[in-house]
């Protein structure tokens, strides 16, 4: 009975060392997993961080988070205590709503950009022998009256940005242009693929202006099934004076327990290694103006110059007036 | 002892939905209500309105739901025909149909002029609800016995008055359990609504998602939220009173007639409403511009490589499935032990509080309540099946209970007599019995989970994609292969869903 006591007690002491070493053990070599929380269609070539672990020898593991929305708001309630160590992709409608609840560590840096303009269905407007659109206020024309589908504003960030693109240039009078587009018979439907797939003449909808993505035409030629011929022209163009700037950005979540290797990340996401996958990924511009865009991008994409932008501190503010204000307008 | 045993048995059913949901939502409401005023969030644009809407399409739509549904049940139930078993899993499936491809595959088939109205709503929602009608009131009316019926026409009873004195009494508690597990979807209801509602409709779900996510109002989406959770938990506590009518006369198990003029019709008319929208999906993935095409299909299995689309289908695939034989193994075993024993209502009131809660408030709820050790479940990845679990648990338990009321009390006092445990009785006398709620809790469960979105999207993944996700994604893409992938892939997760329905009913439904 003794023996059996005291060599019950010697194992049980010998495993509690042990448990106790590896615990001790288990904080003391450097980290070699960081966790990158991202939007839901975050969607990098396989191996997009293969180069950054040859580097560094640190794993990236993606955490998918919803929507960029839902992702901003989980952010927000877990601030300082964070589901991952770096963010990626909070754009410039939502970028103050994460600083104001403190959810970064120092300044979340910009990752790459793109525009939300109307796109058009070259072939359905050449039928119709109308010419395309290319400015808000042709839009109101009678020309094109039952013509555009658009998103809601209240639940779609394409929605909301071509919101955005309407104030920034009409300021206090955009109700006034609202009125007068939804007199002209716009169609608001629910989201961007409802609008694209459903109600979009190019996928057998019966209306040939969309709000999109300046990015949508090289896109349509990637994807086109039956393959375009080497050379023709994109099927649809961008009404290039409509268009609202999207910035994303991604910063180092307050409260990571490695925040020196999360800056080798942020720092990675910025290198032209990485931003050189962005365009034919992701469908955006890369922020760093050392990447060379691909052909798509150079032959079909057109160059936004004056983009419309607000201040984020603006759209924090107003949003929630400009939305009821705008679904008094375009819902009721 | 025994009785000590037979208590415990609804407890992991109460653990379930503790975990999963209860306990979240007590943390939310702590931290975010104390500090806003309701009476306020009340007053805010829309949400008077959001409640109004929630509630009489709801009701409207579980009443049309019902009667429409009662016809295709009782052939289903009481006929033999060819390809019953498929029929019974084509009015399965509409329920893991990806939000998007609702659009494809109902827009397709609707007349323009119901395009985005509330007529286009109701129907989606019949479409979509009846199985729930099929599988739960439909093992009560196969069980009755024919020679009920033939003795009742013999005594000069017209078929309506056979329906109205026997058929509905027989089938009442069932009828309620069905309908009121309607209501709760169709209040709740998210996609149909945003897609074929038009953008000025609204339920109290919506509304909940547009405060959260768009204007990071979690206080205000928490006492939304909170609302409509117990709103339905009061409506399900009072539906729950008219439980418990006993039927005791089990029909003879080779019933099933030959099919006859009507009922023939009633079988033609459900197979096309159904056949009709998921041919239009199928045609989608098969169609772009003007020819058929491959593509999707190619895409989407690996045998095409396109630049600019990763998607992982294998990878997404297996984890749908893993996520659904998993919530299936907590839902069908945990949902069953509760009913075995237990006639307190409250606790079927219990369990539908997962699936009343709104996605958004369950998904924060669990983020800001799980974050510390030793408890930061946040990113296990056993939590979507648990909340998967969770939201099927009902289903189980009102299709186990609908089918409890046709086991004769004298066999179970026989067996008592005899001196059989409570336990012993219910593996030997009430499981065999029961095995038509058996399989309608699996396919339910098995359906759920490969179908949900909200909350799947809502919670933070790890490396990890289920199919509806990555449909999602696919058509958040501009082009035709994004597109005709994307169908693909809808129709794939249709046809596993079918396939998996059809081999759960062959083991016993029929």
């Amino acid at each position: 009975m003794k023996y059996s006591l005291a060599h019950k007690t010697s194992r049980l002491v010998i495993a509690l060392t042990f448990v106790g070493l590896t615990a001790c053990g288990s904080d003391s070599p450097k980290t070699q997993e960081l966790t990158l929380l991202a939007y839901e269609s975050f969607t990098p070539p396989a191996g997009a961080f293969d180069a950054f672990t040859d580097q560094t020898g640190i794993k990236v593991t993606i955490a998918l988070s919803g929507d960029a929305g839902e992702m901003v708001a989980k952010a927000s309630l877990t601030a300082g205590n964070p589901e991952g160590d770096v963010m990626w992709g909070v754009d410039n409608t939502f970028i103050s709503r994460a600083t104001d609840s403190e959810v970064f560590d120092g300044e979340p840096v910009a990752v790459d950009y793109g525009d939300v303009c109307v796109n058009y269905d070259i072939a359905a407007l050449a039928e119709r022998g109308i010419d395309a659109p290319q400015t808000l206020d042709d839009l109101l024309s009678s020309q094109y009256a039952s013509m555009l589908v658009i998103e809601n504003a209240t639940t779609s960030s394409p929605g909301l940005a071509f919101l955005l693109a309407t104030i920034a240039a009409f300021g206090d009078d955009w109700p006034n242009y609202w009125e007068k587009l939804i007199d002209n018979d716009v169609l608001i439907v629910d989201s961007w693929s409802d609008a694209y797939y459903t109600s979009f003449t190019r996928y057998g909808g019966d209306r040939p202006l969309v709000v999109s993505y300046a990015t949508s035409p090289p896109a349509e030629v990637i994807f086109a099934d039956p393959p375009m011929a080497q050379d023709a022209p994109a099927p649809t163009g961008v009404a290039t004076e409509t268009c609202f700037r999207q910035t994303e950005y991604a910063g180092i979540l307050r409260g990571t327990n490695d925040p020196a290797e999360s800056q080798l990340l942020i720092d990675y996401l910025i290198s032209k290694d990485f931003q050189t996958l962005l365009p034919e990924s992701l469908f955006v511009y890369p922020i760093n103006a050392d990447v060379e865009l691909p052909e798509s991008f150079i032959k079909y994409a057109p160059l936004i110059s004056q983009p419309f932008t607000l201040a984020s501190e603006d759209i924090a503010t107003y949003r929630e007036v400009w939305l009821e204000q705008w679904s008094d307008i375009a819902l009721r | 002892m025994s009785t000590l045993w037979t208590r415990l048995a609804s407890a992991p059913a109460l653990v379930v939905v503790a975990v999963s949901t209860a306990i979240p939502l007590m943390a939310i409401s702590v931290q975010h209500i104390a500090s806003v005023d309701i009476f306020a969030v009340w007053q805010r644009p829309g949400v008077t309105d959001a409640l109004f809407f929630s509630l009489w399409q709801g009701m409207l739509s579980t009443v049309l739901t019902l009667a429409f549904g009662l016809f295709p049940t009782w052939v289903l139930a009481r006929y033999r025909f060819a390809g019953r078993s498929i029929l019974v899993a084509l009015v399965t499936v509409p329920f893991v149909l990806p939000t998007i491809a609702v659009g494809a595959a109902f827009l397709a088939v609707l007349p323009t002029s119901l395009h985005r109205t509330t007529w286009a709503i109701l129907l989606a929602h019949i479409f979509f609800n009846i199985s729930v009608v099929v599988r739960t009131v439909g093992p009560l009316w196969r069980s009755v016995d024919q020679g009920l019926i033939e003795s009742a026409q013999t005594l000069g009873a017209s078929p309506a008055q056979v329906y109205r004195h026997l058929l509905l009494p027989i089938a009442r508690p069932a009828i309620i359990s069905a309908g009121s597990l309607i209501f709760v979807m169709c209040f709740t209801s998210y996609g149909i609504i945003r897609i074929l509602g038009g953008p000025g409709l609204a339920t109290l779900d919506i509304e909940i998602y547009r405060r959260a996510v768009q204007l990071g109002d979690i206080s205000g989406a928490t006492v939304l939220g909170i609302t409509q959770t117990l709103c339905i938990a009061c409506a399900f506590a009072w539906w729950s009173r008219s439980q418990g009518a006993q039927f005791s006369k089990i029909g003879d198990r080779n019933s099933a007639r030959a099919l006859n003029r009507s009922s023939r019709i009633i079988v033609f008319l459900t197979a096309a409403a159904f056949t009709a929208p998921l041919g239009a999906l199928i045609f989608s993935s098969l169609h772009t511009r003007d020819s058929w095409s491959l593509t999707g299909w190619k895409v989407l299995f690996g045998l095409q490589d396109i630049r600019g689309l990763s998607i992982d289908l294998p990878s997404s695939l297996a984890t749908s499935l893993v996520y659904a034989l998993a919530a299936t193994a907590i839902a069908v075993p945990v949902g069953m032990a509760a009913t075995a024993f237990a006639r307190r209502h409250w606790i079927h009131t219990a369990v539908v509080l997962p699936l009343s809660t709104s996605p958004v408030v369950l998904g924060l709820a669990i983020l800001i309540t799980y974050d510390r050790a030793p408890f930061d479940f946040r990113s296990s990845r056993l939590l979507i099946p648990l909340v998967h679990a969770a939201i099927a648990l009902p289903f189980v338990m009102r299709a186990t209970i609908a089918m409890g009321n046709v086991i004769p009390p004298d066999l179970r006092h026989a067996a008592e007599t005899l001196g059989a445990s409570p336990w012993r009785r219910w593996l030997n006398i009430d499981l065999p019995l029961l095995r038509p709620a058996l399989a309608t809790g699996v396919a339910f469960s098995l359906a759920m989970s490969l179908g949900e979105f909200g909350a799947t999207s809502f919670l933070t993944r790890r490396n990890s994609s289920t199919l509806p996700i990555s449909i999602a994604n696919l058509f958040s893409r501009a082009g035709d292969i994004p597109r005709s992938t994307g169908m693909a892939a809808a129709t794939l997760l249709i046809f596993i869903t079918g396939l998996l329905v059809v081999s759960v009913d062959r083991r016993s439904y029929s």
